[in-house]
């Protein structure tokens, strides 16, 4: 059963991978506010059609 | 655009409730003929102003996702925002995002109305509508929106911006306790992850030690646990030894200490156990105890901070600058508030707020003091006349001469007892936190006893057994029932009343609730609506006379004058009439004039219309004790009928106090309105003769608290913030003014009295449930640990007991009992 | 296609005053991936109903080589795992994921050549499974040239996706975004980890572990390829997906990120479960065990957590055909993931495994659960992408009825015929003797239920032809020219993003990121190729050095059992359970499959197990057997194998064979490697002429049918001969 030391540092560095991710992500202030971004998702973009041209400074990205 | 599938059915037959806020209107509205309904003409303002923003997606959005439960403010016409941009201010309130040179700050501002989607949509639309705005972030759990301005940007035209869209703007003070109190947080969840990712791994491997994995394998599966176990021993368990430490070094008994004592011995033991080679490790159980006291600990604190911290709370209520007469220049300019001294002169145009106290000099006007009496109703003003700072001019401008300003004027004095009060309350420790201390201390002398007593009488050679003995009495009676159960029973209740729309400040106040015997209740806007409404029309004989087609032409007229008004007596009529279905023919005004406390004059359809309190009128309520006050309509000169007014009782009002009454609580009625209508009030509500106190002024009614040290205070107004501040514990009822909700320990978010009763109910099963959890404890602690000093019981054993038995308080805990539940259901249908 | 949208600056200049940027996102790639969605479901489908006909009534494989169920079955499983699933997990995440980002594909290049590579690699495999080239490990049978394509493509993949999460408009990154990436990097890494193969030929490989590793590793893979394919995925497109039909937020988004977090770390270690009551140490069964049942509470909390979110919105279920496929999905998503941990529980699992219920189990999951939520997300996206009303709200009702019942149909009778059989197989009367010694009896009863099953499938794939239609007249229906829409969105600066002082990670973000992972992940499987087969080759022969590998033949008759795909319907696994000792011998212990690259276990038993058939019947029998399965056992499902008569042996390759075995660490000496090819035709000679005296026809030694029934009469021989205690 020596195959278990393949797979278990797979896991581990499959695991400690996600916990560096989930710091960096916290330290990021992604926990912060849980509440909003499950209602942002709602909102669609509006289209910018050549009627309602923002005349903000918005320039062409991509 | 939203066009799923779904057929596009009309607008939902919600005409009961405000097109713009969706607050259900005071009284039975039929929707409009020209626009759909509005509550206040705040909303109405708004409404119009977004739509010719071409902003109207706003309205469709607002159907999507729940609307929070929490009412709209409405939007005053408080100054100018214009302080905003001054140097001192920013340093105070803005940060700089990325600390370089770039000339970018942010700033957070407390939004009041913030209830659903569309304001996340409408506020985050900010950098298309302001100009050098880089970001609106909108966050819908604590309403504050973080706005991020280039260097050229101006945060009073964003404040600017903000009001119009109908939110009252609140700067945030962003001192380094709000930066310091996030680092923590983040950090407090980092541990928490670290110590899950651990324990989840070590579990994995334990399980694997349990199933059977023997010889070299099991060797390096012990070894890898133990490298897993660092970091939750090193880093995640930090916060234990601190408070563990800081409870040492002060010599008091803390539940941390337990806590650490077992995860210290059990690592020396199972790091012993590694190198000798024996085969009991147990940094699984270890790992999985740190993991679940870090989440309650995580859990608790978030609940608690979710409440605003009361820092700011004087520039929320009063302007910042002030017109300054200066005699050099012979008129007024604007001056920050610090600078003005007593006896200058100042001028407060109609629709401010004034800063300070003082008399006036010149000019009449109305005011709106609700701040401070908690009456609604708008107070006249002339020369000489004391004014105080916090109320609003409403009708014209004055020129006042300062007496006191800042913290002396008398709204300054209520918010420093205030302040006072709240710091030195000291933190009653919970009933369980003082329970558990002795079981600390005893747990810790039984385990050093078992050690030594075994370890010397049977012999040297035995200290192994002792070890195990003690390790065994350590982990079984580990104190996770206390330290896990009482806490997460209380964040359990705190979160459902959250849900319900009840912010409970912290779990001490859910134990002194249960302590209660007498509830007094502030009438003004607690009992009753707090706004003038209409009660009974009363037309003279020679209209009545000629049939119903004359009143309906006097109210159509009625109508007519006061919807040009913005007078809260004009605003209930014209909801009274709208209700009435006076709709159909609005007649055209000619002339139209609203004058100072006569009320309005014009003419409709070729009679002179005349709608006020004459002032002889006013004269005789004074002498007649009855409740509200009339308002005279003359056509032609000629009285043809007569309004009464009155403050309308809430209709749950009566069912509320009856249950408080069978829960056995005195009841009584604190109010700074006059006796008149305070016991008319009473008599409605059954509540005897000598209970009642009226014309309380704010210093009185902290007064009277005080007689009584087991009071439950109700209220709302600014007048109840010192007595709120004062009592055992506190009420606060959403359609008061903010400060009151600061000084509460529970603030409801939906107006009226209906849910105290069953908050009565449910902090009683709370500690009920505690206690029961208690019980379960010291039972289970008992016999486990007896069992464990006599060996029965193995380290192993052990801990698979102890988290059997936090399970089952766990469930328990959930489980709450019926009245509970009940309690809660009433809650939320 | 539509018109490609004109040209972009990619150029950004941000002038001085408001930082409002244009940009629109990229709905052709999503279009395209919609509509391989749906070529390949058709497929996929028409392969699951074709293979369930031919288990049915043997006769549907026409007598074609390439048509048996041996070759079609892996076929069906990957064009629905990776060709259906696969794209539409694509589309789902192109789409939802430039919306919550706020921003187009990191590059337009990169995203064709992503579609155009899968799409390429889906027809390879239709090309080359139906001939026989596998690698015998289920789920992950593409032999060695695709399976490095499959790499490639992913790596494409990953770093579109990654760079386009760097450049995001959208500070917060939304939890169906965590989703997509647990998928992209555990993917990448399973499907590394599992295919690392030694090539032998162009077509042909062996993979480096044997036996017992071999299996861990596959059910590793096999598992966890259900869980990051068809479940983490699927999951994202839910907690996008719903709230946007149904106009609610999740019910509740920390309960999201909870489940998130919690399913990463236990999903990784339920592999074991597929192996409980085989070869495999017991702490390693009963890990996998324990995990697996823990399993049960994320799903659980993902499904609630969707379910609730309808709140409010229930009465337009009975209306909408979307949302009806959302509940309907989660629901049987919340049945599959109660019923996979029941089934890891090892006692559940002795009555299971090998039966039909693991196949209602899995057609539970994917024509319920990935079936519908791919269904819903085609409804909702189509008439968005193609800016034109659904033709038909009522025929997509219809699908859903006839879907629904099509999946309630399948899965019942295999449950009724997957517990039938495990029962049957396990009686024992009162003397301990097998009530149904003949294992063909239990196979005649269950035969009427692979009808109804048949029936089943059928009618899923009439709900999916209606929706064809229904899509093709929508789409026809669509303006001439769709140019994606413009939208705007506040520019991202570091400098809004709200971070307290400079965090030391800030350099992380960017390209050197996504190729220093690369990098490593790289030089991770190089050193796993060399340290592995010597560190694990160490640790075996000395164990037991009396143990022969196959001969030459012999070995060159298992690739010809794993190329027609004998495995799929034989296990190799007798169970230590009293019924299976007495139906077939003694248990299988870890050593006798110690040179089985790849390991043939199997995990379905429509045929008996094989561990112990070598010497139970003559040579002559199998030589019939293999001609016409029903001229020996009269009513057998099995296929017949005509071309074995036909098709020579390929001598030549055996001693590459055995020579890449022996690099393997197969005690294979000199004089076998070299003579390889002699000694082969030698052993064949010998079969055939023992073939001749037993009343075969002459001039077989030649053919394939040799060298098969060498390997076959090998299988269990090494106990019977006492070399394994």
């Amino acid at each position: 059963m020596s195959i278990i030391y393949v797979l278990l540092p797979i896991a581990l560095f499959l695991g400690f991978g996600f916990l560096a991710l989930f710091i960096r992500m916290s330290a990021d202030g992604q926990y912060e506010d849980l509440e909003t971004p499950a209602y942002r998702i709602l909102i669609d973009d509006e289209k910018i059609t050549s009627e309602n041209q923002l005349e903000k400074g918005s320039i062409h990205v991509s | 655009m939203l066009t799923s599938l779904k057929p596009h059915h009309a607008h939902s037959s919600r005409a009961l409730l405000c097109i713009h806020c969706g607050n259900p209107l005071t009284v039975h509205a039929l929707a409009q003929t020209r626009a759909a309904p509005f509550c206040c003409n705040g909303c109405e303002t708004v409404y119009h102003w977004i739509q010719n923003q071409g902003l109207g997606r706003y309205y469709e959005l607002k159907s999507t996702g729940r609307a929070l439960r929490k009412g709209l403010a409405g939007p005053e016409n408080s100054d100018g925002q214009a302080h905003l941009d001054d140097p001192d201010f920013l340093t105070l309130y803005a940060w700089n995002p990325e600390g370089d040179s770039s000339g970018v700050r942010s700033m957070e501002f407390y939004l009041e109305g913030v209830h659903c989607a569309a304001c996340v949509w409408l506020t985050e639309k900010l950098p298309e509508l302001v100009d050098q705005v880089q970001l609106a972030r909108l966050n819908l759990g604590t309403s504050i929106a973080t706005v991020t301005i280039t260097s050229k940007g101006s945060f009073a035209a964003v404040a600017d911006q903000l009001q119009k869209m109908g939110y009252r703007v609140h700067p945030v003070k962003r001192g380094e306790k709000t930066d310091l109190l996030k680092k923590e947080n983040r950090l407090l969840l980092i541990r928490l992850g670290t110590a899950g990712a651990c324990a989840g791994n070590i579990m994995l491997l334990a399980v694997s030690l349990y199933g059977g994995a023997s010889g070299l394998l099991a060797e390096r599966f012990r070894w890898i646990s133990f490298l897993l176990y660092l970091p939750v021993l090193l880093f995640s368990a930090v916060p234990f030894y601190r408070s563990a430490w800081s409870a040492l070094t002060a010599r008091t008994a803390s539940i941390d200490i337990p806590v650490v004592f077992g995860i210290l011995l059990g690592s020396a033991v199972s790091v012993i156990n590694l190198a000798t080679g024996h085969d009991e490790v147990y940094f699984d159980s270890l790992a999985s105890l740190v993991f679940l006291l870090l989440s309650t600990r995580y859990l608790i604190r978030r609940i608690q901070q979710s409440a605003m911290q009361s820092s700011n709370l004087l520039s929320f209520l009063t302007p910042q600058r002030a017109r300054r007469y200066s005699p050099v220049k012979g008129e007024f300019d604007s001056v920050p508030i610090d600078q003005i001294r007593p006896g200058d002169r100042l001028k407060i145009l109609a629709g401010e707020c004034i800063p300070v106290d003082g008399r006036v000099l010149m000019g009449t006007s109305s005011l709106n003091c609700a701040l401070l009496s908690g009456e609604s109703l708008p107070v006249r003003m002339t020369k000489g006349q004391i004014v105080f700072a916090g109320t609003m001019n409403l009708e014209a401008p004055l020129e006042i001469e300062v007496t006191q300003s800042g913290s002396k004027t008398r709204l300054g004095r209520i918010l420093q007892s205030m302040e006072q009060i709240l710091e030195t309350r000291a933190p009653i420790t919970l009933f369980t936190d003082r329970v558990s201390k002795i079981f600390v201390v005893a747990v810790l002398i039984l385990s050093a006893l078992t050690f030594l007593f075994l370890g010397f009488t049977q012999g040297g050679g035995s200290w192994h057994e002792g070890v195990s003995r003690a390790l065994a009495i350590a982990i079984v009676t580990c104190p996770c029932t206390f330290a896990l159960a009482t806490p997460l029973v209380l964040s359990l209740t705190l979160g459902r009343l959250a849900r319900a729309g009840i912010v409970v400040k912290g779990p001490d106040v859910l134990e002194r609730l249960t302590q209660v015997d007498s509830v007094f209740l502030d009438k003004t806007g607690t009992l009753t609506r707090g706004i003038p409404t209409v009660m009974k029309w009363r037309f003279a004989q020679s209209a009545a006379s000629e049939g119903t087609t004359d009143q309906v032409e006097i109210k159509a007229a009625v109508l007519a004058l006061e919807s040009q008004s913005a007078h809260p007596i004009a605003r209930a009529l014209c909801q009274s009439l709208r209700a009435e279905g006076i709709t159909t023919q609005v007649p055209h005004v000619t002339d139209f004039r609203e004058t100072l406390g006569k009320g309005v004059q014009g003419s409709v359809g070729g009679d002179q219309y005349q709608v006020g309190r004459s002032t002889e009128d006013s004269s005789r309520t004074k002498s007649a004790p009855r409740q509200g006050f009339e308002v005279l309509i003359q056509r032609n000169g000629k009285v043809v009928g007569e309004v009464r007014f009155g403050d309308e009782l809430r209709p749950e009002s009566a069912a509320a106090l009856a249950r408080l009454r069978t829960l056995g609580l005195e009841l009584w009625i604190l109010s700074g309105d006059h006796a008149a209508s305070v016991r008319s009030v009473a008599r409605a509500l059954g509540i005897c003769r000598k209970r009642c106190l009226s014309q309380m002024g704010p210093e009185e009614k902290n007064r009277v608290i005080r007689q009584h040290p087991r009071a439950l205070m109700v209220g709302d107004g600014a007048n109840d913030a010192l007595a709120l501040a004062g009592a055992h514990v506190s009420v606060a009822v959403h359609s008061g003014v903010e400060i009151s909700l600061r000084a509460a320990d529970i603030h409801l978010k939906t107006p009226g009295v209906q849910s105290i009763a069953a908050l009565m109910v449910i902090s009683r099963e709370t500690l009920r449930v505690i206690r029961r959890n208690f019980a379960f404890s010291i039972l289970y602690n008992g016999l486990a640990g007896a069992a464990a000093l006599a060996g029965k019981i193995d380290p192993l054993f052990a801990a698979v007991l102890m988290p059997i038995s936090a399970l089952t308080v766990f469930l328990a805990s959930m489980a709450g009992t019926r009245k509970m539940r009940s309690a809660f259901a009433e809650l939320n249908s | 296609m539509s018109a490609e949208q004109s040209g972009s600056s990619t150029a950004v200049e941000t002038p001085a005053s408001g930082v409002m940027e244009r940009f629109s996102y990229d709905d052709r790639i999503v279009r395209q991936f919609i509509l391989a969605t749906l070529v390949w479901g058709f497929v996929a489908l028409l392969l699951g109903v074709f293979i369930a006909s031919q288990l049915a009534d043997w006769r549907l494989n026409f007598g074609i080589s390439w048509l048996t169920f041996g070759r079609m079955r892996p076929l069906h499983t990957n064009a629905a795992v990776f060709a259906f699933a696969g794209n539409g997990i694509f589309a789902g995440i192109y789409y939802s994921m430039q919306r919550l980002l706020k921003t187009r594909m990191y590059s337009d290049l990169l995203s064709k050549i992503h579609f155009w590579g899968w799409q390429a690699i889906i027809v390879s495999a239709a090309i080359t499974l139906p001939l026989g080239f596998t690698i015998g490990k289920e789920y992950a049978e593409l032999e060695w040239p695709i399976s490095i394509a499959i790499t490639v493509i992913w790596v494409v993949f990953a770093v579109n996706f990654f760079q386009t999460i760097f450049k995001r408009r959208e500070r917060h990154i939304y939890v169906a975004i965590w989703f997509y990436i647990a998928t992209v990097i555990t993917v990448a890494l399973l499907h590394i980890i599992n295919t690392i193969q030694v090539p032998v030929s162009l077509w042909k490989s062996y993979p480096i572990y044997a036996g017992v590793q071999d299996a861990l590793v596959q059910w590793w893979y096999g598992h966890n390829a259900v869980a990051f394919v068809l479940t983490t995925p699927f999951l994202g497109l839910m907690y996008y997906f719903l709230p946007k039909a149904a106009e609610k937020p999740v019910y509740s988004y920390r309960l999201s990120i909870i489940h998130f977090w919690s399913l990463v770390f236990i999903y990784i270690w339920a592999g074991p479960h597929h192996l409980l009551y085989t070869a495999l140490p017991d702490w390693a069964q009963t890990l996998g065990m324990v995990f697996s049942i823990m399993l049960w509470a994320p799903s659980w909390g993902g499904m609630i957590n969707g379910l609730l979110t309808l709140r409010g919105a229930w009465h337009r279920v009975r209306t909408e055909p979307i949302l009806k496929f959302f509940v309907a999905g989660l629901t049987f998503y919340g049945m599959a993931t109660f019923e996979g941990p029941l089934l890891s529980i090892k006692s559940v699992s002795g009555i299971a495994h090998y039966t039909d219920w693991i196949i209602a189990h899995v057609h539970g999951g994917t024509l319920g659960w990935n079936g519908f939520i791919i269904f819903a997300m085609v409804y909702w996206m189509v008439p968005r992408l193609w800016k034109t009303e659904l033709y038909s709200v009522r025929l997509a009702n219809v699908h859903f009825w006839t879907g629904f019942l099509g999946t309630l149909v399948y899965i019942i009778s295999m449950w009724v015929a997957g517990i039938t059989q495990g029962l049957m197989w396990r009686a024992v009367d009162g003397t301990g003797r097998l009530v149904y010694p003949d294992f063909l009896e239990t196979v005649l009863k269950i035969v009427p239920l692979y009808y109804v099953r048949a029936i089943g499938g059928g009618l899923y794939l009439v709900g999916f032809v209606i929706m064809l239609y229904n899509i093709y007249k929508t789409v026809r229906s669509a303006p001439a020219d769709l140019k994606d829409d413009v939208v705007s969105a506040p520019r991202l600066t570091r400098n809004t993003i709200e971070n307290l002082g400079k965090t030391p990670h800030r350099m992380l973000e960017g390209l050197p990121v996504v190729f220093s992972v690369l990098t490593l992940v790289a030089v991770g499987v190089g050193t796993m190729i060399e340290i592995v087969p010597t560190f694990l080759a160490a640790d075996y022969v000395e164990a037991n050095p009396l143990l022969k590998p196959y001969t030459g033949l012999q070995l060159h008759g298992r690739d010809l059992y794993v190329r027609e795909g004998c495995y799929l319907c034989h296990s190799q696994m007798i169970r230590p359970i009293p019924s299976e000792t007495l139906r077939y011998g003694e248990y299988s212990r870890a050593q006798e499959s110690m040179y089985d690259r790849p390991f043939q276990w199997g995990s379905k038993r429509t045929g008996p197990d094989l561990a112990r058939v070598g010497g139970k019947y003559p040579d002559l029998w199998h030589y019939r057997h293999m001609m016409d399965p029903r001229e020996v056992s009269p009513g057998s499902i099995m296929p017949a194998y005509p071309w074995m008569y036909r098709d020579k042996t390929d001598f030549a390759i055996i001693q590459k064979k055995l020579k890449v075995m022996k690099s393997l660490g197969v005690p294979y000496t000199e004089v076998e490697v070299r003579f390889a090819e002699q000694q082969a035709r030698e052993e064949a000679k010998l079969i055939a002429d023992q073939l001749v005296a037993q009343g075969a026809p002459k001039g077989t030694e030649e053919k394939e049918i040799i060298a098969l029934i060498a390997y076959l009469q090998r299988m269990g021989q090494d106990f019977k001969k006492g070399l394994i205690q």
